[in-house]
């Protein structure tokens, strides 16, 4: 109780860049500060910096719609990603710092037969690896979430869902801060304000970064950027295949508790949810088009609209708030591209699409372990960048259209 | 409790209406807001704030703050302010325990202050973790607004309209009104949208249209201007727009500066002038320019007395604080000195209402001459007139706070939605959020109802201050749209998403069907007993509606070449009037649709597509048409033509009944099209099997599909003709091992491991993902689908698990139970070990482990002999 | 190269016990609908990839511009068959659309705005009417609208409803 008064700095005031790290980490969100964090408590390395060209949590970490699940369609996928919810549920106590994380369930609608079959394929998957996952029928829709307009006289009928019962949302700039005043207590240096303009290698391997506040020498660059890998990628002369496309979301004014689980329709795009504030969170599929445009549309807030309508019609007279847009890195089969390239001490986490924040403390601790030991561990073996030259891909796809 | 009349008012007193607060009948007038008539009916304590539940009264009177929010008839966080009473309306306060004058919550501001130091919820509760849920559960329900009636439904009709004009003008002050003015004096169409009740005789005479109250929601992508006029969505292109949205007068910052009986000149202004009321019996006045100290005159001729006068132009006070009892405002002091009173008018000048600028893309930069944000570079054919446009009065600019001193020991607010102090300003600054959105990330400044308005400069000169820095290095935060909160339901419109209907839709209502979404199509699920209609197949006849399938012509010289290089199978060997299946390839050699091809002549090909892959694959051959510049056309008959498949022992003989042409198996077979009137109709047919029998599928203009049909029902009715739907069409080709794409297959399934080697050409030149499937080849098959049966009776989940050694190895696409066969049959992925004619797998059913065994030929006819029979 | 009768619908036969019916895609879906919605469905449209500049065959039929080489021709339901011989011409890939869009044909400006979000001062123009993708005529206060016919009952009801809300 007493930190709750007592006034403490979060971190250290931002110092003067060195000359030299050990590792530097470009991208100072939930994977470069997990990154950071797990590379000093599990490893002992903290001659680190995380170079942030804004301000920490700036990116997707902070805008991101605040889904953790782990009900995902492919057994490395569901393994991953289950060990990520793992993670964060013990993180809050971990880091010392309550990350507001509200596990009342998550439920995929199935608006079609062919829909229940990948909600059962998943909730099998998830089954035999200890996930907790199922697939409920009308009835237990209702049961879930009483609100749920279940009339067969709208346009996508809701034939079941998938129930993911510690699916749930968390406090986002949270998991920022906490990971960073972690990271930063155990020595790591975090730099705001400090952009990479360049990366340098020789021997097909990097010897170091500079930036808008001078050059660093270093072994090791962590690449994680979200929305902007490919730009960083292009520094160090690695092409990845990934597309950038924006996706957008938008909150409503503050309500009284009305919906606890989150529900996400594939079929209509959209997946809703109650903060913790009151506020009704809602957002969209990521838009098709390729962009780095942050203005966000007129034409997704009123298709968000008439597709929440149609499954909570009650919220006819709640009124948005504000509406915004995030960056996702989307690679060709939905999984995400960890690990090491064929440059030599440069690593990526990427091609994260919509599911980068859930993965952020299983990609802390598995980065951190493959920089520490030079060896990649099991867990993302799978999701290498090699596997697009060795036709190993990793679908995510036919769970849906829309993910979250 | 009104004023006498006054020459302005709005309000029309020969005309009284009723409504209720809480239940109890209040009375106001027509011109009258809910909260106009509620200040005359004496109520001053409006709301409860966010956080500590203080009583809050009216401060802006404009639609801006949080302090009026309330509910009116069910909806909740209404701006009664400026909300137009209605007759009967119901008015009820909202985020109280309790009463909006005694509020249970409020003991939160009496202890709360130390207990709920910004973010104290980052710092507390993390354990032990099991009671975070009791926790989060009292932190859900003391947080938000109004009430949602979850077993509300729609309830109002809302529409959208799309306009276009040549000039439209957002505000209705005096600078609006001359711009308005101006260009229709030029001979432009002009649109004048005004957020209150308009800009009344002040446009009069102006050749334009005035529509208000109506508020522009932001300047979108292309110009888009979505305007909130009530019940209608009006959506404006306009070749120029007018931004006249004025300034917004902000708050001083200082302890207790939001008691009841706080307000802003503007407020002060509307409540004499627009409803002849008397804002407070004795005033204090503390104001930066000469808009804020000129009240003083309306309030004299309201009768309010004025205790002082501070001009922070003339002097600068080092301390001011207001005190209170039970939140109503007593006292002001002003340097030390004392004055009773219980109004206080305060103003620290006013900030250019950018935000529609801002998002319409100009800069925006903080003027230090002028101690306000100024909208600067506009983007083209967006223009900024007025106060917007930083043409403001010169003021003082006043200090970020002013310490209380002495005794004053109130509240003092930054941010009057998410009750954050200058306190928690300093602690966050303290604790390392030194950016500014960072540190609106951490108080939530900025980030409630008035979305920045009357937060954002307060917030940004006391950062300035604590970082011993100026504005402009502080900078501010993004604005982000809508720049005024619109509902759900405006948005929305009416709500109708287009489906698609075969012209046989309503026949097949008729008969009784089960509809299903397939895509955007309506289709058959069954006629009620799918079992009997896939028996009818089998033994007699039946018909069913794919009028859905995707129907593509390709015409021209290069027509078989074009197909040739975009299929894995060969079509220029083709003959016409002769059939062929193939799968169609991605780049990557992955499995995008399938169907069959039928040469009509040398040069054109009618090509056939799963009924939702029709579109993808229009344009994916036109994409690769236009890429390669071959000699082709492209054109999509998808809804041009309705379809009808015949199938079952008896089809040729109910062909017979309705063609001149010879139906006989030697001049009529199998993969063979041909063109002949049926039953009057010029028809294509097209003699394949997809559900194992003898069939023809008869494709003909979609206007004469409904004739067409029910021709065939009864004139096949004796034949024992039945109608059969989706259902029993899954279980007749599963039978076959006919594969569903898009359910057989994935996003990542090729030919090869589809098990359908025969319809990928190696010895062809080019074709489209060749490359992708001839590594496929050399790597060596890892996964194959395959049929399979049950040992016993279970019909397995699709999506059901294969299990090998505890962990999911292949995975059931297709399952069904084959009366015909008296098995449960389906189709599966597995590893390629397990795909050897009667293999054991295990399939996970309930939780269970299910026997099956691999059957790599079809369950029924393998050889095919009912097709060519 | 023979003629793709199937894809005309002036080319049934009547005899032999069979009398085939031409049935409008919006034959249900107008029946309760005010004179001020009219059925055009079953007016000749033919549509042309390639050059129909100097085309003069048929004086009658409107022609209407889609793309620079794409064009479509309406003309009255009898005149189908000889529009399409007019245009028939090697380097022209001519396709009867008569029975892939239906016609429809309302009145006044206020209910197109709140069905389309095309310029209506710029008509003719393709793009979406109800979020279908449609041809809108205008002629006056009247327009036509012509659209993919599986979605008439769907037009159809916005329509209706939209006219409802005026």
């Amino acid at each position: 109780m007493k930190d709750v008064f007592r006034q403490r700095r979060m971190w250290r005031p931002r110092g003067e860049l060195k000359r030299r790290y050990d590792v530097v980490i470009v991208g100072g969100g939930s994977h470069g500060l997990a990154t950071a964090y797990y590379l000093a408590k599990n490893h002992g390395i903290t001659d680190v910096a995380v170079l942030e060209r804004s301000y920490i949590g700036s990116g997707a970490a902070g805008r991101n719609t605040t889904i953790i699940r782990s009900n995902y369609r492919t057994p490395e996928g569901v393994a991953f990603y289950g060990r990520s919810v793992e993670l964060y549920e013990r993180l809050a106590a971990e880091l010392d710092f309550n990350l507001l994380f509200s596990q009342h369930g998550h439920l995929t609608l199935a608006h079609s037969d062919r829909a229940l079959i990948t909600m059962t394929e998943r909730a099998e998957v998830n089954q035999l690896l200890g996930v907790d996952s199922r697939v409920v029928d009308r009835d237990g829709v209702a049961g879930l979430c009483p609100e749920l307009n279940l009339s067969r006289e709208v346009t996508w009928p809701i034939e079941g869902a998938l129930y993911h019962r510690r699916g749930g949302i968390i406090r986002h700039d949270a998991v920022v801060w906490g990971l960073a005043r972690g990271a930063d207590r155990r020595g790591v240096e975090i730099h705001p304000g400090t952009e990479v303009t360049g990366i340098e290698s020789s021997n097909g391997r990097v010897t170091g970064v500079r930036t808008t506040r001078g050059d660093i020498a270093c072994d090791t660059v962590v690449s994680a950027t979200a929305g902007w890998s490919t730009l960083v990628a292009d520094l160090a002369g690695v092409p990845l295949p990934i597309t950038t496309h924006i996706l957008q979301a938008f909150v409503t004014e503050p309500l009284k508790p009305f919906l606890d689980v989150i529900i996400v329709s594939s079929q209509m795009h959209v997946y809703i949810s109650q903060t913790d504030r009151g506020e009704i969170l809602i957002g969209a599929e990521i838009e098709p088009y390729t962009t780095y445009l942050g203005t966000g549309t007129f034409g997704f807030l009123e298709d968000s609209a008439r597709h929440t309508l149609e499954l909570f019609p009650q919220l006819e007279h709640a009124a948005v708030l504000r509406q915004w847009t995030g960056l996702c890195d989307l690679s060709p089969d939905y999984s995400p591209i960890l690990g090491v390239t064929e440059v030599g001490g440069f690593l990526v986490s990427c091609g994260w699409g919509t599911y980068g924040f859930k993965a952020a403390p299983i990609v802390g601790t598995t980065l951190a372990e493959l920089v520490a030991t030079g060896r990649t561990p099991e867990l993302i073996a799978p999701f290498t960048l090699e596997r697009f030259s060795t036709d190993s891909l990793v679908s995510e796809l036919a769970a849906a259209a829309v993910s979250h | 409790m009104r004023l006498p009349p006054r020459p302005q008012e709005r309000i029309d007193r020969s005309r009284e209406l009723t409504f209720f607060f809480e239940g109890e009948p209040r009375h106001g007038f027509p011109g009258d807001t809910v909260g106009s008539a509620l200040f005359a009916s004496g109520r001053r304590v409006f709301s409860r704030s966010f956080k500590y539940h203080r009583p809050r009264g009216l401060l802006c009177c404009s639609g801006q703050c949080p302090n009026c929010l309330m509910q009116v008839d069910g909806v909740p966080n209404v701006r009664v302010c400026t909300m137009p009473l209605r007759e009967g309306a119901r008015v009820r306060g909202q985020n109280v325990l309790g009463s909006l004058d005694r509020d249970v919550m409020s003991v939160v501001d009496k202890i709360g202050g130390p207990f709920t130091p910004v973010g104290f919820y980052y710092r507390t509760m993390i354990r032990p973790r099991r009671a975070w849920p009791l926790y989060e559960r009292f932190l859900r329900n003391v947080a938000g607004l109004g009430k949602i009636d979850r077993g509300a439904g729609r309830t109002r009709r809302f529409d959208t309209e799309h306009r276009r004009v040549e000039v439209l003008v957002i505000g209705g002050g005096r600078a609006g009104i001359e711009a308005a003015r101006a260009a229709a004096a030029r001979g432009e169409q002009v649109v004048l949208v005004d957020e209150g009740l308009g800009p009344g005789e002040r446009a009069a005479g102006g050749s334009f249209e005035v529509i208000a109250p109506a508020r522009a929601l932001g300047i979108y992508e292309g110009g888009l201007v979505p305007v909130d006029a009530g019940q209608v969505l009006i959506r404006f292109r306009a070749r120029r727009i007018v931004v006249a949205t004025g300034a917004i007068e902000q708050p001083l910052v200082f302890p207790g500066n939001d008691l009841v009986g706080v307000m802003l000149p503007g407020a002060v202004r509307r409540l004499t002038d627009e409803w002849s009321l008397r804002p407070g019996s004795r005033a204090v006045v503390i104001g930066a320019d000469e808009r804020a100290l000129s009240v003083v005159a309306e309030l004299r001729s309201a009768g309010t007395e004025i205790a002082r006068v501070v001009d922070l132009r003339a002097e600068s006070p080092r301390r001011i604080a207001a005190e209170g009892k039970k939140g109503r405002l007593a006292s002001v002091l002003v340097d030390g000195e004392g004055l009773d009173c219980d109004l206080l008018v305060m103003s620290g000048g006013r900030q250019p209402a950018y935000s529609l600028l801002a998002q319409a893309g100009a800069r925006i930069e903080y003027d230090a001459g002028r101690g306000v944000f100024v909208p600067i570079e506009l983007p083209a054919s967006v223009e900024a007139v007025g106060a917007v446009a930083g043409e403001l009065p010169s003021g003082a600019t006043p200090a970020a706070t002013y310490e209380g001193g002495g005794k004053a020991r109130g509240k003092c607010f930054v941010c009057v939605c998410e009750d954050v102090t200058t306190k928690d300003v300093r602690r966050a600054i303290a604790e390392g959020f030194d950016s500014i959105e960072l540190a609106k990330r951490y108080t939530t400044v900025t980030m409630g109802p008035c979305q920045g308005r009357l937060c954002q400069l307060p917030s940004v000169r006391l950062y300035a201050r604590e970082n011993g820095t100026d504005e402009a290095a502080i900078g501010r935060t993004t604005a982000r749209p809508p720049w005024a909160p619109v509902s759900l339901g405006l948005l929305a419109g009416r709500g109708h998403e287009p489906a698609r209907r075969t012209s046989i839709h309503e026949r097949h209502v008729q008969l009784g069907a089960r509809m299903m979404w397939t895509g955007a199509w309506r289709r058959v699920h069954s006629y009620g007993d799918p079992a009997g209609e896939v028996r009818a197949v089998h033994e007699a006849v039946g018909a069913i509606d794919v009028s859905t399938l995707g129907k593509i012509l390709v015409s021209g010289p290069d027509a078989a070449a074009f197909l040739e290089r975009l299929y894995p199978n060969r079509f220029g060997d083709l003959r016409p009037g002769r059939i062929r299946y193939s799968v169609l390839g991605t780049d990557a050699g992955r499995i995008m649709d399938d169907g069959t091809i039928a040469r009509l002549d040398d040069d054109r090909f009618y090509v056939t597509t799963t009924s939702t892959g029709a579109d993808v694959v229009s344009e994916w051959l036109e994409w690769w048409n236009a890429v390669w510049g071959m000699g082709v056309e492209v054109v999509n008959l998808t809804g041009a033509l309705a379809a009808v498949n015949v199938a079952g022992p008896r089809a040729r003989e109910l062909l017979g009944r309705l063609t001149d042409l010879d139906v006989s198996n030697e001049s009529f077979s199998y993969l063979d099209a041909k063109q002949a009137h049926v039953a009057g109709v010029p028809c294509l047919l097209l003699r394949i099997g997809f559900v194992g029998e003898l069939g023809y599928e008869l494709h003909c203009s979609s206007p004469y599909g409904e004739y067409l049909w029910s021709t065939l029902l009864e004139r096949g009715a004796d034949l024992g003709l039945r109608p059969f739907g989706l259902e029993a069409q899954r279980v007749l080709r599963l039978e076959k091992q006919h594969i569903l794409v898009g359910q057989d297959t994935d996003s990542e399934s090729n030919a090869l491991e589809a098990g359908m080697p025969w319809v990928v050409k190696f010895d062809k030149d080019e074709f489209v993902g060749k490359w992708a499937l001839e590594h496929v080849r050399e790597r060596g098959l890892r996964e194959r689908l395959v049929g399979f049966e049950m040992t016993g009776w279970t019909v397995p989940p699709e999506g059901g698990q294969i299990v090998v050694d505890g962990r999911p190895a292949g995975r059931v696409t297709s399952a069904r139970w084959s009366g015909e066969l008296r098995r449960a049959i389906g189709l599966a992925w597995v590893p390629a070990a397990l795909a050897e004619e009667d293999a054991e797998l295990a399939i996970r059913v309930d939780g269970r482990l299910e026997q099956a065994r691999v059957r790599l030929r079809p369950f029924l006819d393998p050889d095919g002999e009912r097709l060519r029979s | 190269m023979s003629e793709l009768e199937f894809l005309s619908t002036d080319r049934t036969r009547t005899g032999g016990g069979f009398e085939p019916v031409f049935r409008s895609p919006l034959a249900d879906a107008l029946a309760a609908a005010g004179p001020d919605v009219r059925d055009l469905s079953a007016l000749g449209k033919v549509e042309v990839r390639g050059d129909v500049e100097g085309f003069d065959g048929l004086a009658s039929a409107e022609r209407i511009p889609l793309t620079p080489g794409r064009t479509l021709f309406l003309c009255a339901p009898e005149e189908t068959a000889r529009l399409r011989e007019a245009l028939a011409d090697p380097s022209r890939t001519v396709v009867d659309v008569t029975g892939a869009l239906a016609g429809l044909e309302l009145r006044g400006e206020r209910l197109l705005r709140r069905l389309t979000d095309l310029d209506l001062d710029g008509l003719p123009a393709v793009g979406a009417v109800a979020r279908v993708t449609t041809i809108v005529l205008r002629t006056g206060e009247e327009f036509r609208l012509f659209f993919p016919q599986e979605y008439a009952r769907s037009m159809a009801e916005v329509v209706l409803d939209a006219a409802a809300g005026l």
